[in-house]
């Protein structure tokens, strides 16, 4: 099974975490950003002091210089006043020299100028002191003294201005420091919120699909396999799982199903086995009570069937000779199958000995398919029927009684037809000979056992063909009312 | 057999993650982006940014007094700046920000070195400030006077008074009280001001008043300590031995003092006010009868012509000689006017 990559648990977790902690850093970004720029400014406050005083001191140097100079005319001091004064104009350039109305600026401006002014005079000074001009460098010393001190007083002014202003920014900064804590604060309280919310309703999306697997699991493994199939609503190695435990459950109970089929097939069969035997027994039970008449009756039959032929009375031996195949039939063919042309001839040697016995009273005519005379049948089942239609149909009828058997070739099996025009069937009496319910039936077989009957009912016959086919419905009676006879059908499969 | 359900939820489920994802990461963008700008907002609004706003001029000139009269003063200050932002010209208060208070002359000497584009100045009759004039001109900085000239100086412009018809004024003024039958007149000059202005209204009063049977004094307010005209005027007034009836001010200082020392000594009605400019104080002084009348000169509009003048010669290297202010009397009958604006 391939794994769909747009939805696996490993994307979604690596997705989700990477961004909210992306937004979480670049929130923690945004803040150290801004905390850096608000300390940035802090520094700049005292960083513009620190350059005021920077530039007092290398006004104050300048100025020690030259007035050490005038006073030793030292060259030290010349080329210290020379080396200051670089430093000092440095320092100067450095300021702001544009006219604004900002106090600040201006007075940056101011010190500027001033200080430019201040330079030249003190070169001119330093010029005259050189020049041995007494008159002149003091002066200009003076001059210059007076505009030193009023570049001390500015910077002076300056520093203070500045200090008292970014004292206040100071306090603004704090200020602004304590909003951007809370902000900041709230902002990953939100966000923390915000990714809980969004971790849960994720591991709920993973968790969730395992809980319903599991409990389907311990119902599937408590034995229920009428369990829904597990449907899970991601496309995740979870939806990969269930699939293949739906899979499982799939498989397992069509197994189960087959197991049972097969296993329902077996006991059908054994109880079908044991019911044959049943029967079996049931009729062989019959035929035992009856075999010692059979045996003993067989053989004197073919004892007299001799003496019949000895003494030339050809009708008494024929008849004799029909009595013995009857009862030789009737008494070997119970433990095999026999055929329909077997089946036929009982029938025949019966009818014989009826007719003999009854002066020829039953008018028995047959149609015989001769190609289906091999075919295998359970034995003893047409001279049941042919004795039932005697017994019952055409005992107790005025008229002469007939009896009619076929034997049809159909397409799928082959018909056998017994058909009388006896006393017929009250209604209804049809379907319960067919079901199997029919007392009478079984009241008059257990009669004909002890009279003149070889003990094998209808029912019996029915169940034989039921049990030896595998099949239902292949023993059909109908009546079309009193004195209409009887038509009996028996489907023979191919 | 296990039964299969139709299931269509599985899209939905999945949609349903997608979206609260894409949800929880748009409310976190939106959340942040929100912080930032009410963050961004708030800093904006503390005023801490690191520039401060300010605007650039094309020229600087200084505009240099020892503001005698403060309130008089600022009113020049704010005409001359105003007109300067039209010209793309600021004007500094040299001085203003200063640890140490220093001289008009060494104010003047600041301008200088600083290279200044123009001076305005308020002469204090000092005998230094012509040289110094001379310098700045020398430094090629014009310098313009205002209030009180320098005409012996190498000053470009004067912008003022006629002191002659302001002394006029003030003469009309007093007669108008004399009339109502004041007889000790006292004016009150500054001590510094030995210029030719104070004089010349000094004379046109005592020629507007010598028909009248009247005393005219004039007193120099010793000005060398700070708060000294303000003792003078309440000496002055609480003097017994020669009764006051008439306080005649030339600057907006003094009428204030002298308001202020009447009320306190509850010499309401007795010693009457004629006094100088035209702020609020004074214009309620005028309607509660304190003060009987004010003189006003548009200081504002003399501000802008200091701007003006030095401006006009710094572009055509002419400018006038002399820019006249004009003078207004407020009395009774139209302080309203003054008042509502």
């Amino acid at each position: 099974m391939k794994l769909k990559k747009k939805g696996s648990i490993r994307r979604k977790l690596i997705i989700v975490f990477t961004l909210s902690y992306c937004i979480v850093l670049f929130a923690n970004l945004f803040l150290y950003n801004n905390i850096n720029r608000s300390i940035g400014t802090i520094d700049q406050v005292f960083k513009s002091n620190a350059e005021l005083n920077d530039l007092l001191e290398a006004l104050t140097a300048v100025h020690g210089y030259v007035y050490e100079y005038l006073n030793t005319k030292s060259s030290e001091s010349l080329e210290s006043y020379y080396r200051s004064e670089q430093e000092y104009h440095a320092l100067v350039e450095g300021l702001e020299g544009e006219t604004t109305d900002n106090d600040m600026l201006l007075m940056q401006k101011n010190i500027k100028n001033m200080s430019q002014t201040y330079l030249v005079l003190l070169d001119a000074t330093v010029d005259a002191k050189r020049g041995r001009n007494l008159e002149k460098y003091n002066n200009s010393y003076e001059e210059a003294s007076n505009i030193y001190d009023y570049i001390s007083t500015y910077i002076n002014s300056l520093n203070n201005e500045k200090f008292q202003y970014n004292s206040e920014k100071y306090g603004l900064l704090l200020l602004s420091l304590r909003y951007l804590e809370v902000i900041s604060t709230s902002f990953l309280i939100v966000i923390t919120l915000v990714n809980i919310v969004l971790i849960i309703i994720l591991t709920r999306s993973i968790t969730d699909p395992l809980m319903k697997l599991t409990q389907t699991a311990y119902e599937v493994a408590g034995g229920n396999f009428q369990v829904d199939l597990v449907h899970v609503n991601s496309s995740d190695e979870v939806e990969i799982v269930t699939r293949a435990f739906n899979n499982m459950i799939v498989s397992i109970h069509q197994y189960i199903i087959k197991t049972k089929e097969s296993m329902e097939l077996e006991s059908k069969m054994m109880e079908r086995e044991l019911m044959m035997t049943n029967h079996l027994k049931d009729a062989q039970l019959k035929n035992l009570q009856a075999q010692i008449n059979p045996h003993f009756l067989f053989n004197t039959l073919n004892a007299g069937a001799q003496l019949a032929m000895l003494e030339g009375a050809d009708k008494t031996c024929l008849f004799i000779e029909n009595m013995a195949n009857f009862f030789r039939s009737n008494m070997k063919s119970f433990d095999r199958d026999s055929t329909i042309g077997d089946e036929v001839r009982l029938v025949d040697s019966y009818i014989y000995i009826l007719n003999v016995r009854f002066s020829g009273g039953i008018n028995f005519a047959r149609e015989i398919d001769e190609s289906v005379l091999e075919v295998k049948v359970p034995s003893l089942i047409l001279q049941p029927i042919v004795e039932n239609a005697v017994n019952y149909g055409i005992r107790d009828i005025e008229y002469s009684g007939e009896i009619r058997l076929c034997v049809e070739q159909r397409e799928n099996h082959i018909d056998i037809i017994i058909r009388d025009n006896g006393v017929g069937l009250k209604q209804g009496v049809s379907e319960q000979i067919m079901n199997g319910t029919f007392d009478r039936n079984r009241e008059a077989q257990d009669a004909a056992v002890t009279k003149d009957s070889n003990g094998i009912g209808l029912n019996n016959v029915i169940q034989r063909l039921q049990l030896y086919y595998n099949q239902e419905g292949l023993f059909h009676i109908e009546s079309q009312g009193r004195y209409q006879g009887t038509t009996v059908t028996i489907h023979i499969p191919k | 057999m296990p039964k299969n359900r139709v299931g269509d939820g599985k899209n939905k489920k999945d949609s349903a993650i997608k979206f609260a994802t894409l949800f929880s990461i748009i409310l976190g963008v939106l959340i942040m982006i929100t912080g930032m700008i009410y963050y961004k907002y708030y800093v904006t609004g503390l005023k801490i940014s690191d520039t401060e706003e300010f605007s650039e001029y094309g020229y600087h000139y200084a505009i240099i007094s020892e503001e005698e009269d403060a309130t008089f003063w600022d009113a020049i200050y704010q005409g001359a700046c105003e007109k300067g932002k039209e010209q793309n010209v600021f004007v500094e208060e040299m001085g203003r920000n200063l640890s140490k208070d220093y001289s008009l002359e060494d104010l003047f000497q600041i301008a200088i070195a600083a290279k200044v584009d123009g001076i305005i100045l308020e002469p204090n009759g000092g005998g230094e400030t012509v040289a110094l004039i001379k310098e700045a001109d020398r430094a090629g900085i014009p310098v313009v006077t205002v209030l009180q000239d320098e005409p012996e100086s190498e000053r470009k412009s004067y912008i003022g008074v006629n002191s002659y018809t302001q002394g006029q004024i003030y003469g009309k003024e007093v007669m108008d009280i004399v009339k109502a039958g004041k007889k000790n007149i006292v004016l009150l000059l500054s001590q510094n001001s030995t210029d030719a202005s104070q004089n010349m209204i000094y004379s046109s009063i005592l020629e507007a008043t010598n028909t009248a049977q009247v005393s005219v004094k004039s007193i120099i307010i010793n000005e060398e300590s700070s708060f000294g005209s303000e003792e003078e005027i309440r000496k002055l007034i609480m003097d017994e031995n020669s009764p006051t009836d008439l306080l005649v001010c030339l600057t907006a200082a003094d009428t204030l003092s002298a308001y202020q020392a009447v009320v306190d000594y509850n010499k309401v009605g007795q010693v009457d006010i004629i006094g100088y400019y035209d702020s609020d104080i004074i214009l309620s002084a005028i309607e509660k009868d304190i003060i009987h009348s004010t003189m006003t000169i548009d200081a504002n509009q003399m501000g802008a012509y200091c701007v003006e003048a030095l401006t006009e010669y710094r572009e055509t290297g002419n400018v006038s000689d002399y820019y006249s202010v004009d003078i207004d009397i407020i009395n009774k009958s139209n302080y309203l006017n003054y008042l509502d604006e």
